[in-house]
């Protein structure tokens, strides 16, 4: 018997209904359906309604000026340096065209947003076979910089920044893992040197803007002059100069890719959402890996300069504790070296060589990130980069023992 | 609409998969199917399509609706779909089959900056892998826990899907057992995490580069 | 479908994230009738609505990666397009045309919804002929299957029951519960295959 139905009204078929009704009759059915309420229930009071950073935003207090948890900063250092910071300036002008200078311009209109930028969104890498995800947040009053960043993929865990201490939590481990920042990350009175040297490694094309994340966008290619680097392309919003998005190309095609799928720019800076996760970590594990800055020459070795790839100047040099692989809670002693060309960095770690350990010589790729290892005489060298792995090979080459 | 027996089991049992998809029921391996099926078989998309409708029409008429509208509706999201800026899955790597030189001891004198690649059989000795990534679990001090395993589901050595990735246009040199990818990479972890903090808050990086959390997985098939 | 069990919808979500943009087509066939009624609440234009719903999956698609397995799927994609609609609406400077009130009411924190239960005013125009035989046959094939099938298809399609609970309700397990079900959208989809097949080559 087909129903009649009559535009405009919701009817279901009589048949229907009444097998509706015998369906809610059921014992069986009201049990089942009891059951299901009670397990919404639990699952809606599982929800954490705080303790996410969406949460912990939404419920955003107002910014107090005094930073009351001085016991969380490394005070001394944070107040000497931080008195050398300006207030919070307007964003610099956009360049206009595509000389050198100008290329030095838009670089210091992005490194000068992303110092003084309050922002909230959300970050998605992807490397072609994988997204991730993670949820930042960056508060700067003029004086202090706060930096929030939880993994929204795989293990939970966020890192807090509060000028240059940097605390990474792992919640499920109880453990905070307490290292030091990068200085040029909160302080842009202290310029890396080589930026100035930019633009005779990178040539800037200006192209179309576009939209990222709802923003306005200018974008630019910062095409490899050699074969040492990747093209990078950056996408900053047009009103701060704020990064938005940054691919890393190889003769046009993307070896990977993170921007902002969202991001709030302007926000108040809430110093809250920081505190709030820090007392999270009350009773969590300090853990404080053990990093030592040191000099290569000091350590015995040294680079033969015409042989690295062009550009890259020497930025720190540590003595610092790897974990082992495997269960086994020890850690390996390595010498590392990090050099930048101002845009990517290279990383050469030194150690002894130890064949248990060391098996694999070669190349792995992970996105644009190229890790090579290799065994040299008595010692075991691995270097790991966003580069071509021919620059990685050139950085080998160049290392020489002093005698 | 007769098929050969063989064709009709096996459509049938795409079609079992995706009903069970469809009420999230399959096991990891019954999707992978069904999302492969999706991908091929125009029939088993038009039974998606109808499993679909036919819940929506049973729990309210109003959704009934012609398929040819909801056809029109996917080709025209497709076509924008294509043209989306990529955040999603970034274009495929065709990374220069190119390996490196033999290991030169320390001193060897070679021109400066411009290396030139050596063919794929000039590499001494070494693998070459490309991995979707590497999932460091445990903070530190606990011991790297670099794990390799898919996202769930049987996994196919991971050589075979490293040339995957890639259309082909890589060569590994050497052939490697998963297990030993998974030492390989268990090695590895820590530099990574080790190279990114160092890297951190690099002034042209994207923020939450030195927590990145890659996964190790089966590219998309 | 109330939030009562793992989303039925996570497999599919894991997969696009994972690169797979044809895996997101099948979230498209399965929701964008349920997303056009809702936008067709808002606005009147026919052709407004199948754009404003194509503007909500493109940004479901690009908003996936922040989708967190805290709420539904389809809850998520609710909410955007219910911002969709409102943003195109502020857009074109129209005044919203029914229950624009109606739906203010709904805060950040609904995480239930209830299909079947929302007012339905007005037919959308392309409901014609065709919809409606679809919606009898349907309804004749529910009716002409045997008890089993159509209690099973039901619990699943119209109670929201997950397998497990099914399989509680009709004492059966769970493999009998996915049969069933199976054997019942096969038995209605035959009886729907002459409405919905085209023969115009592959279509999809």
């Amino acid at each position: 018997m087909a129903p009649v139905l009559s535009p405009g009204r919701v009817l279901a078929a009589p048949d229907l209904q009444v097998r509706r009704m015998l369906v809610r009759l059921t014992p069986a059915r009201a049990a089942a359906r009891r059951l299901a309420s009670a397990r919404f229930e639990a699952r809606r009071a599982m929800l954490p309604q705080g303790a996410t950073v969406r949460g912990a935003l939404r419920r955003m207090t107002r910014f107090s000026g005094a930073l009351v948890c001085a016991a969380a900063l490394t005070a001394g250092s944070a107040r000497v340096l931080a008195q050398s910071l300006k207030a919070p300036a307007p964003p610099l002008a956009t360049p206009s065209g595509e000389t050198a200078g100008d290329l030095r311009a838009w670089l210091v209109r992005i490194r000068d947003a992303a110092v003084r930028s309050n922002y909230v969104g959300t970050i998605v890498n992807s490397t072609g076979t994988s997204v991730v995800s993670s949820r930042v947040g960056h508060y700067f009053d003029g004086r202090s910089t706060m930096e929030r960043i939880d993994a929204l993929d795989g293990e939970p865990r966020s890192m807090l920044r509060i000028n240059d201490e940097v605390r990474t939590l792992w919640p499920r481990y109880r453990v905070a893992v307490i290292e030091p920042a990068d200085p040029r990350a909160a302080f842009p009175a202290l310029v890396s040197g080589n930026e100035k040297h930019i633009p005779e490694l990178y040539e800037l094309h200006v192209q179309p803007a576009q939209r990222i994340a709802g923003h306005d966008a200018d974008r630019l290619l910062l095409k490899a002059r050699d074969d040492s680097r990747f093209d990078h392309v950056i996408w900053a919003d047009h009103a701060t100069g704020l990064l938005l998005r940054v691919d890393v190309q190889l003769a046009g095609r993307t070896l990977e890719s993170s921007g902002f799928s969202d991001v709030n720019i302007g926000v108040k800076p809430d110093a809250a959402a920081i505190y709030s996760e820090l007392h999270r970590a009350d009773g969590f594990r300090i853990v404080k890996p053990a990093i030592e800055h040191t000099r290569l020459d000091a350590e015995g070795w040294t680079m033969q300069a015409a042989l690295l790839p062009a550009g890259f100047m020497a930025l720190d040099c540590v003595r610092r504790a790897l974990d082992l692989p495997g269960d086994a809670a020890g850690q390996a002693n390595v010498l590392q070296a990090i050099w930048s060309d101002g845009i990517t960095h290279v990383s050469l770690f030194i150690e002894p060589f130890q064949p248990q350990r060391h098996r694999s010589e070669g190349l792995t790729v992970i996105g644009a990130t190229h890790t090579l290892t290799r065994r040299v005489n008595d010692m075991w060298l691995t270097a790991v980069g966003d580069v071509p792995p021919a620059a990685l090979d050139l950085f080998m080459r160049a290392l020489e023992h002093k005698t | 609409m007769s098929q050969p027996d063989s064709d009709r089991s096996s459509s049938d049992s795409s079609r079992r998969i995706l009903s069970a998809l469809a009420d999230g029921d399959a096991t990891d391996s019954e999707a992978a199917r069904a999302f492969q099926a999706w991908r091929d078989d125009p029939d088993a998309r038009a039974a998606w399509h109808g499993y679909q409708l036919i819940g929506d029409v049973l729990r309210s008429e109003d959704l009934a609706s012609a398929p040819r509208a909801d056809e029109a509706f996917l080709v025209a999201l497709r076509a924008r779909l294509a043209d989306e800026p990529v955040v999603l899955a970034p274009q495929p790597r065709a990374e220069p089959a190119v390996v490196l030189a033999p290991a030169v001891a320390n001193g060897a004198a070679t021109t400066r900056s411009r290396a030139r690649w050596q063919g794929p059989m000039a590499m001494a000795a070494g693998f070459l892998v490309v991995v979707g990534g590497l999932n460091v679990l445990r903070p530190f001090g606990h011991g790297p826990d670099a794990s390799v395993a898919a996202a769930g589901g049987a996994s196919a050595p991971l050589m075979a899907s490293a040339t995957a990735v890639n259309n082909g246009a890589m060569v590994p040199v050497g052939q490697q057992t998963p297990a030993q990818t998974k030492a390989a990479a268990d090695q590895l972890a820590p530099y990574l995490a080790a190279h990114r903090q160092s890297a951190m808050n690099a002034p042209f990086q994207m923020p939450g580069n030195d927590l990145r959390n890659v996964n190790l997985v089966q590219p998309a098939q | 479908m109330t939030m009562l069990n793992p989303d039925p919808d996570a497999a599919l979500v894991e997969r696009v994230k994972q690169g797979d943009v044809r895996a997101f087509e099948m979230l498209v066939v399965k929701y964008q009738r349920r997303i056009e009624r809702l936008i067709g609440r808002m606005v009147r234009d026919v052709d407004l609505v199948a754009d404003i719903a194509q503007e909500t999956f493109i940004r479901a698609y690009r908003a996936l990666p922040q989708f967190r397995a805290e709420s539904a799927f389809y809850t998520w994609l609710y909410r955007i397009a219910v911002n969709t609609a409102k943003k195109a609406l502020v857009d074109m400077k129209r005044d919203p045309v029914t229950t624009l009130t109606a739906l203010q009411g709904s805060d950040d924190d609904d995480e239930t919804y209830r299909p079947g239960m929302e007012p339905t005013d007005g037919e959308t125009p392309e409901a014609l002929l065709a919809s409606k035989e679809i919606a009898a046959t349907v309804n004749a094939a529910i009716a002409a299957l045997s008890e089993d099938l159509r209690q099973a298809i039901t619990l699943r399609e119209i109670e929201g029951l997950s397998y497990e609970e099914i399989s509680d309700v009709m004492n059966c397990p769970i493999g009998t519960v996915r049969s069933r079900i199976f054997r019942a959208r096969e038995a209605i989809a035959e009886r729907l295959r002459p409405l919905l097949d085209t023969r115009e080559g592959n279509r999809w």
